[in-house]
């Protein structure tokens, strides 16, 4: 469906101030893009990230707040729309990892994981749906992780996290099949182990995270860039007929 | 490793003259690349890609043969070799469909599509094992298709091709897994139900496939343009952190 009103592409983008999310940014922005970026509270870096993107030409909106909260998901979608005139991009990046195995977990932070993975992409998907019904070439890209693929005994175990990614890659294939016939996609990108840039969130000390290095076929870390080069290409006008798939982005780790 | 002299981007197509292949073609062709394109015996359709190639600044040589034949699959490596002085990429795109259900095939045509598919596909790769080791941003994409994935009534069976492309995936999977320590990527492309052109080999007539429109959740056909987009990402020095994962491009089709 074509608009009558030129309006730019416009892209939400959560976790955005740093890591995954802001090279996702880096690799979108450009002239005729409009984007609404999310973090919870890393002003210095999501303002960086902001600047870097309004300098490429792009308009930016920066929104703080947890996604943990109700509503906090659904104005995202709110401020693209009355920013920008619509919405055709969801990146839904961010994340809570949770080093803790069942039996230290409490249910506190077990309910954090699923609010802020799983629940607040339900919530975005719900208030997005009829945007992305009407955008040309609409796109979500859930991240996920290695997470809920990956269970064996030399692996670190996110329980928590690996439960909410589980079902924001499932939300992520229903929501797929219901964008379908607008000709929408909804994919989800699973990368494995990561170096993550300074700033960001490192779940798992460096010294532990060499001792996974053997059971990466590449015997490396991916880049952050690698990840963002996947997320692009599937929002991008090319990957018109990919849909409904997770995207392992993990140097064959299996 | 980088090369002391310089030498083009080399890749071997098969299955080159149309379809899906010749789409790849497109996508991939450019100045400081070289190509060995391959078809059965379709030599003026082969021509007429490899005009297309010179025409858009790179080096061709065209190739004609059966990959039933032993030998023929190693012989593109090694004019690869010989010609632009080594490999870099690999799409192995040649089909066999036997469109008959098991008490149908006999025991010939099983073993043909076996020979085409798979077969020469791990002559190709033995072959090309010490040039991908050498490579610059080396790259192996096989095309699969969504037969060895969906079983179910109202569904087409080709159940020879569907063991042969079964066996391509899991020889490229392997593959990955030998090329990862040197940055080679090795991934499968599983198209569902795509538009060929007029002169591409169509297993089923427009009135059958029509039948499985429903089962698509986008509701459309996909184009062999948006095959060979996601084909020309994974051998992009853009994909190098995606090894050993099949990537379905089928519109959502489960």
């Amino acid at each position: 469906m074509s608009n009558t009103v030129s309006r730019p592409r416009t892209i939400i983008v959560t976790g955005a101030a740093t890591g995954i999310g802001a090279y996702t940014c880096r690799r979108l922005m450009g002239e005729k893009m409009a984007f609404v970026i999310h973090t919870r509270k890393n002003r210095e870096c999501l303002e960086r990230v902001a600047g870097e993107m309004r300098a490429a030409g792009a308009a930016v909106e920066t929104a703080y707040g947890d996604l943990a909260e109700l509503g906090m998901a659904a104005s995202l979608v709110e401020r693209a729309a009355s920013a920008f005139g619509g919405l055709d991009v969801i990146v839904s990046n961010a994340g809570y990892a949770v080093p803790i195995n069942i039996g230290n977990l409490d249910e506190k932070t077990f309910e954090t994981a699923h609010q802020v993975i799983c629940r607040a992409f339900f919530e975005l998907a719900t208030s997005a749906l009829p945007y992305l019904a009407k955008a040309d070439d609409g796109r979500v890209v859930a991240v996920s992780s290695f997470g809920p693929h990956l269970f064996c005994p030399s692996m670190p175990l996110y329980p928590a996290s690996a439960a909410a990614k589980a079902g924001l890659e499932a939300l992520t294939r229903s929501l797929a099949v219901q964008l379908a016939p607008a000709g929408a996609t909804a994919n989800a990108v699973a990368p494995g182990m990561i170096i993550k840039d300074i700033g960001t969130h490192v779940a798992r000390p460096t010294k532990e995270r060499e001792r996974q290095l053997n059971l990466i076929p590449m015997r490396r870390f991916g880049t952050i860039d690698e990840v963002a080069a996947v997320i692009a290409f599937l929002a991008s006008k090319d990957a018109s007929y990919v849909t409904g798939q997770v995207i392992h982005v993990n140097g064959g780790l299996v | 490793m980088s090369d002391s002299v310089y030498r083009p981007r080399t890749i071997l197509v098969t299955g080159a003259a149309t379809g899906i292949g010749a789409a790849i073609c497109r996508r991939l062709m450019g100045p400081d690349t070289a190509f060995i394109i391959h078809t059965r015996k379709n030599r003026e359709g082969l021509n007429n890609i490899a005009a297309e190639i010179r025409a858009a600044g790179g080096s061709v040589e065209t190739a004609l043969g059966d990959l039933v034949e032993r030998g023929l699959a190693g012989e593109l490596v090694s004019r690869a070799a010989k010609e632009f002085g080594g490999l870099d990429v690999i799409v192995s795109n040649a089909g066999y469909a036997v469109p008959k259900g098991i008490g149908d095939v006999d025991n010939e045509a099983f073993e043909i599509a076996h020979q085409v598919i798979c077969r020469a596909f791990f002559e190709m790769a033995t072959a090309a094992l010490p040039h991908l080791a050498k490579a610059n941003h080396g790259r192996v994409v096989s095309i699969s298709t969504f037969g060895p994935h969906v079983f179910r009534p109202g569904m087409p069976l080709l159940p020879a091709t569907s063991a042969a492309k079964a066996g391509l995936e899991a020889l490229t999977r392997g593959l990955a897994l030998q090329l990862a320590p040197q940055g080679t990527t090795a991934n499968v492309v599983a198209p569902g139900w795509i538009l060929k052109d007029d002169n591409a080999h169509v297993v089923r007539p427009q009135k059958v496939r029509d039948l499985q429109l429903p089962s698509i959740p986008m509701g459309r056909f996909g184009s062999m343009d948006e095959v060979a987009a996601v084909v020309s990402f994974l051998a992009s020095k853009d994909a190098s952190y995606v090894t050993g994962q099949v990537i379905h491009v089928n519109g959502g089709l489960v």
